[in-house]
């Protein structure tokens, strides 16, 4: 594993890298963060002054080393408007993404997948038509109108949960259950349909037609190798959560995640938080990939690394 | 039709006495199941898939309801009712009719009195034309890309490869702010946007297709028979592609469809006044709990076209080619990470 | 294609996957999904009411009360839609810092209820000389630290806004200060450039901040206050909420509320429902929709005006003064009003500027609504067959969008052909801005902030070339402009205000619209007065 993890670290390194030059050079293109930091009303000359004050007009090359040279030390240098260092206010938001994060798609697992399983043992059946209505719906509401439902049926209708905020187990569970609604859905089919293509497969029709002791054990073997499909779209869901997709469920109910701060922080044009934000995602994105990697292994011993 | 067991009743599920299992129910009864003569001609297998779909009263109401939409939104200088940017603000936020509303305005008036069903209408257009050009666009580059790949491999496969990761580890929201602070807001804009979200897994998917073709020796064996690199790719492996692709192209028509109601939210999708379903269910969620109809109706549409995309995709895919599917599944998800 | 299937098929391979999709459904299943999806609809056209049925008001208000879900008994708790990015209350301009800040930090003045400037840690002032203000400071005054608030203080606070290294975005509020100077413990001289009339109300952009602390925190400024007011600051958990409790030592007396919360929440859907599950008590961004699902709401006028720019320099398609004067007559700026803003505001009387603003202009009208008299000064203007696009923007301000697209119609009314652009707020600064943008939009819709109070800061910037954001040149308002910046006495200077606004409404800057209130959201067990600054201050407020 160690060497696994040795092995891809440059190229991690080197996509982190490039990543991060690019987030550098979006700034010159997304527009002047002197005029988003400063109010609108503001004299010409005072700013001209700002600019030449946070080193604006120094050419590109010069910040681009500055920046380079700082992310290399671990700085990302002062957020323009916090006047604080960068990457603390990148990690701060952390905590609360992984938590919803996580949360959503173990909601996602725990009711997709069995859905999706049951489902595959009686393809055709009401159950299976049940299944895949549930799981459509999951993949096609949009996810604003139904975080806005949750909100208005339990929170304000039923006053059972809170509307929106964070700090105890009742915040999670509103946003978790909107967050989830795509992925289950995703994870519903593809197991359903992963599970019927094994179940379809040479080995299981003539293992049973043999009279092999143990559909349950059979079942469970048929699952082993559906679920690479499986674990690929659980991870990739993961990671499509934590590259900024929470943003909607953040901004509805008021979740202080990653995507929300680095929404803001585009607003602003603030770009050290920008930056470290990137490199804190992209950070932990190459870990979910280099995770998951691990559980193809761990699962099935076909799957090879060269 | 003339293919069904005769007995006037749905056409016989082929091979349900092959699965092995006893999952016998009251409707496996009415006939023996038959296996399909070998279809002579194109022209058959049409009328084969067409007798499949009138088999399933599902699959069928979803095409049905597809096309219908499809009508209307062509049709709609004609159905509409009224303009869709006609506004009235002594006429705001009507419910629809059966909520107390009137018959001029059917399902409604929004925040500036437009009628709701006419910019459902004609939101029609413009949702659906970006969904479809935004799938036949990433899904052309991106099988291309991926199948050359995936062909040549060696330095350009590492590269390209690297500059997918790349694309992928850049947080899409980033990424859209930038295209459109380049080239501007604007229909033609949001399709490049949401292409260049999209693209990449058709890539993949291409790509690993190609994979397991040259593990196969499928491709050596080509070769030496004298096939040409472009007949190799275009005759060889675009069919094998053709069923996952066609299936992930329409799964992905319903979500380009939602995704553009997630960027108009954060005000990066269509304009106002321009009407499309997503920006309307965005527009709407001020008005959630005094004025549902302007977010609930588009999101309904919305849920039924994708519902209907989706379940007409299933049958699609069960109803083309089963068995190349599910060899290709374990190889293609082991060749692309 | 088909030959291979069948050539595979001929195989004996099972064809199960087959089968799953390609099953018939019985009538029933077919009929119980479009039960389903009538029930769904038709609960959904019932607008949720069913679920009040659900449960009982009384009990619902016990549950609340049990989950503790509702606003914690005694803390007044505020939502505002963003977090601020700085507590520092000098070096970051911004709604969600005041919206905290206004109850810790303090300044050497204050309004009253009428928005005349009042006494408060500056207990008088004179003018030694034209460019020097002498002030007297309150005694016994402490910051929350312990620290004492004396001439020392307010020296340092003013040094450090106005130094280059702070860079603060309070600089175009301060520009003509120079420096301030200490005459003893509880008196200092603050001198400006030139003579400043205006400097008054520049002052409320200064906040007191006590030297040694802020000197040993460095740059932790941002995320820890000490201030003199009211309230302190205990905890801040970013993105989430921000809590606050009494000063009792406060110099003006205990503030009644001891505790106060200001929660963040971006949706506005979603603040007006947690003010619903009385989750909060103060709601502000909400629309009138929304407001009238409200408890209750409380409204005061600001200085907060709308209007749609106009160009009239070369190359504007609106030069010609009698189509900017066609424009103004085209607007139904009262329907505008009641519709779009719950009827909360007044109509801009010809001029950007309201009775709370020195420099108004009591004399003058508004442009009535005249759909005819616009057509006819258009046909005289020989503008038969104009096309204008308005620019406007989207979620900045209360209703930007909607108001942009129906004054849009109403010009389409008059004959004119209008296409609405609406861009997002960055975009939007780039374009406004004549210095960025050379061919800035002739046609801008905006929505402006004059918490100055003072003419100076509104036609300086709008009614002349001089500001950045105007694309109106007049140089007969320039030189009066120029003139009031320098008198001295205040009635001269109010006349030649008057008289630049009396001219500027025949020779129009903008089209006119409205003078909009601010209008909260309140819970039923507040009471509170809002004052029309828009500050929202905690010390005013009392839970039943």
């Amino acid at each position: 594993m160690a060497r696994l993890f040795l092995r891809r670290l440059p190229d991690s390194l080197l996509l982190i890298g490039g990543v991060l030059t690019l987030v550098f050079l979006t700034m010159f293109v997304v527009g002047d963060p002197a005029r988003a930091m400063l109010p609108p009303e503001t004299p010409y000359e005072e700013y001209l002054a700002f600019r030449r004050a946070m080193g604006f007009d120094d050419p590109i090359p010069v910040q681009y080393l500055r920046f380079i040279g700082g992310v290399v030390r671990g700085d990302f240098g002062q957020s323009w408007w916090e006047r604080t260092p960068a990457l603390p206010i990148a990690l701060r938001p952390l905590p609360a993404t992984l938590l919803l994060a996580v949360f959503s798609l173990a909601v996602a697992v725990s009711t997709g997948l069995p859905l999706g399983v049951l489902a595959s043992r009686h393809p055709g059946s009401a159950l299976d038509r049940l299944a895949i209505l549930i799981s459509l719906s999951g993949v096609t509401m949009p996810i604003i109108w139904l975080g806005l439902i949750m909100i208005l049926v339990f929170a304000v209708g039923l006053r059972w949960l809170p509307t929106s905020g964070y700090g105890t187990w009742a915040h999670v569970v509103l946003p978790g259950l909107t967050l989830a609604a795509l992925p289950m859905g995703r994870i519903a089919q593809i197991s359903r349909v992963s599970m019927i293509d094994e179940l379809a497969k040479q080995y299981v029709v003539t293992a049973t037609a043999k009279g092999l002791p143990g559909r349950a054990v059979l079942f469970r073997h048929a699952l082993r190798n559906a679920a690479i499909p499986i674990l690929t779209v659980a991870g990739w869901e993961l990671v499509l959560m934590l590259g900024g997709y929470t943003i909607v469920v953040e901004t509805v109910f008021g979740w202080p995640g990653v995507g929300l701060q680095l929404f803001t922080a585009i607003e602003h044009r603030d770009m050290p938080v920008i930056a470290a934000t990137v490199f804190v995602i992209s950070v932990v994105i190459v870990a979910v990939n280099f995770l998951v990697d691990l559980l193809y292994g761990a699962i099935d011993p076909r799957v090879q690394y060269q | 039709m003339t293919h069904s067991d005769g007995r006037g009743g749905a056409a016989p599920r082929v091979g349900t006495a092959l699965t092995g299992r006893a999952e016998a129910t009251s409707r496996d009864i009415r006939g023996p199941a038959r296996v399909r003569d070998a279809p002579a001609t194109a022209s058959s297998w049409w009328r084969r898939l067409l007798s499949l779909l009138w088999a399933d009263p599902i699959a069928l109401s979803a095409l049905l309801f597809l096309a219908a939409v499809v009508f209307v939104a062509v049709a709609a200088p004609v159905l509409a009712p009224h303009d869709p940017t006609a506004q009235d603000l002594l006429r705001r936020l009507q419910p629809p009719v059966w909520a107390g509303g009137s018959w001029t305005h059917a399902l409604g008036t929004d925040a500036l009195g437009r009628d709701l069903l006419s910019r459902m209408i004609y939101g029609g257009r413009i949702s659906l034309t970006i969904g479809v050009v935004v799938v036949l666009l990433a899904g052309t580059v991106g099988t291309a890309v991926g199948l050359l790949v995936g062909y040549k491999g060696g330095r350009l496969d590492d590269v390209t490869m690297r500059l997918v990761d790349l694309q992928t580890a850049f947080p899409y929201f980033l990424l859209a702010v930038t295209i459109m602070a380049v080239v501007g807001t604007g229909q033609a804009n949001l399709i490049i946007v949401l292409a260049v979200g999209s693209w990449v897994v058709y890539a993949r998917f291409a790509r690993a297709t190609m994979l397991s073709m040259r593990q196969s020796a499928f491709i050596e064996a080509a070769r030496a028979v004298g096939c040409s690199d472009a007949r190799i790719i275009l005759r060889h492996s675009l069919p094998n592609l053709a069923s996952p692709l066609v299936t992930w192209a329409t799964l992905e028509l319903s979500r380009v469809i939602l995704a553009e109601a997630g960027l108009s939210f954060l005000g990066l999708g269509v304009q106002p006044p321009n009407p499309a379903w997503g920006l309307m269910v965005a527009e709407g969620h001020s008005y959630l709990s005094s004025a549902w109809w302007l977010s609930t109706l588009p999101g309904l549409v919305i849920a039924l076209v994708a519902l209907s995309i989706n379940l007409f995709a299933t049958w699609l895919r069960a109803a083309t080619d089963p068995v190349q599917r599910s060899r290709l599944r374990v190889e293609q998800v082991k060749s692309s990470f | 294609m088909a030959e291979r299937r069948v050539g595979k098929r001929s195989r004996g391979e099972p064809l199960t996957s087959d089968t799953p999709e390609g099953k018939t459904v019985s009538r029933r299943e077919l009929l119980q999904f479009i039960a389903g999806g009538a029930a769904a609809l038709t609960a959904g056209s019932l607008g949720l009411r069913p679920l009040d049925l659900l449960v009982p008001s009384a009990q619902r208000a016990d549950i609340s009360r049990v989950l503790a879900a509702g606003a914690p008994a005694g803390t007044a708790v505020l939502a505002i839609g963003g977090d601020p990015t700085s507590l520092d209350p000098q070096a970051v301009e911004e709604g969600n810092e005041r919206a905290v800040n206004d109850n810790v930090y303090e300044t050497l003045v204050n309004r009253d209820a009428q928005e005349r400037i009042i006494p408060w840690l500056a207990t008088s002032w004179s003018q030694p000389n034209p460019t020097t203000f002498r002030f007297r400071l309150h005694r016994g005054v402490r910051f929350h630290n312990g620290e004492s608030f004396d001439a020392d203080a307010a020296v340092f606070s003013i040094k450090r806004i106005i130094s280059p290294e702070l860079k603060s975005q309070f600089a175009a509020n301060i520009a003509t200060i120079a420096d301030a100077r200490k005459v003893d413990a509880s008196t200092f001289d603050l001198v400006t450039k030139e003579p400043d009339p205006a400097l008054l109300a520049r002052l409320f952009s200064i906040r007191m901040m006590a030297p040694n602390w802020t000197q040993q925190t460095g740059n932790q400024t941002a995320n820890q206050t000490n201030g003199t007011g009211p309230y302190k600051v205990t905890a801040w958990r970013r993105g989430v909420a921000v809590e606050l409790q009494a000063n009792d030592q406060y110099w003006g007396g205990a503030p009644r509320v001891k505790r106060a919360r200001v929660r963040i929440i971006p949706e506005d859907q979603t603040r007006l429902s947690a003010l619903q599950a009385g989750e909060v008590d103060v709601v502000r961004g909400l629309l009138p929709e929304q407001l009238a699902q409200a408890p209750a709401t409380a409204a005061a006028l600001g200085p907060q005006y709308s209007f749609i720019r106009l160009s009239n320099l070369r190359g504007s398609p609106v030069r010609d003064r009698r189509i900017r004067q066609a424009l103004n007559y085209a607007v139904d700026k009262q329907t505008l009003l009641r519709q779009l803003h719950g009827g909360k505001g007044r109509l801009l009387p010809g001029q950007l500027s309201g009775p709370e603003m020195f420099g108004f202009n009591p004399r003058l009208r508004p442009y009535p609504y005249d759909p005819d008299r616009a057509r006819a000064l258009l046909s005289a203007a020989g503008a038969r067959g104009l096309a204008l696009e308005i620019v406007g923007t989207r979620g900045r301000w209360a209703a930007d969008a909607l108001e942009a697209q129906a004054i849009g119609g109403m010009f389409e009314k008059v004959g004119v052909k209008t296409k609405v652009t609406l861009l997002n707020f960055q975009q939007w600064l780039k374009a406004a801005d004549r210095k960025q943008t050379p061919n800035s939009p002739p046609v801008l819709y905006i929505q402006h902030d004059n918490t100055l109070f003072d003419a100076d800061r509104t036609v300086s910037n709008y009614y002349s070339l001089t500001g950045s954001f105007s694309m109106y040149g007049n140089p007969t308002l320039d030189r009066l402009i120029e003139r009031a910046r320098a008198e001295i006495d205040p009635k001269k200077r109010e006349q030649l205000y008057w008289r630049v606004f009396s001219l500027g409404r025949e020779d129009p800057p903008m089209v006119f619209l409205a003078q909009l209130a601010d209008v909260w959201g309140v819970s039923r067990r507040l009471r509170w007065t809002p004052v029309p600054d828009g500050r929202v201050l905690f010390k005013d407020m009392a839970l039943r």
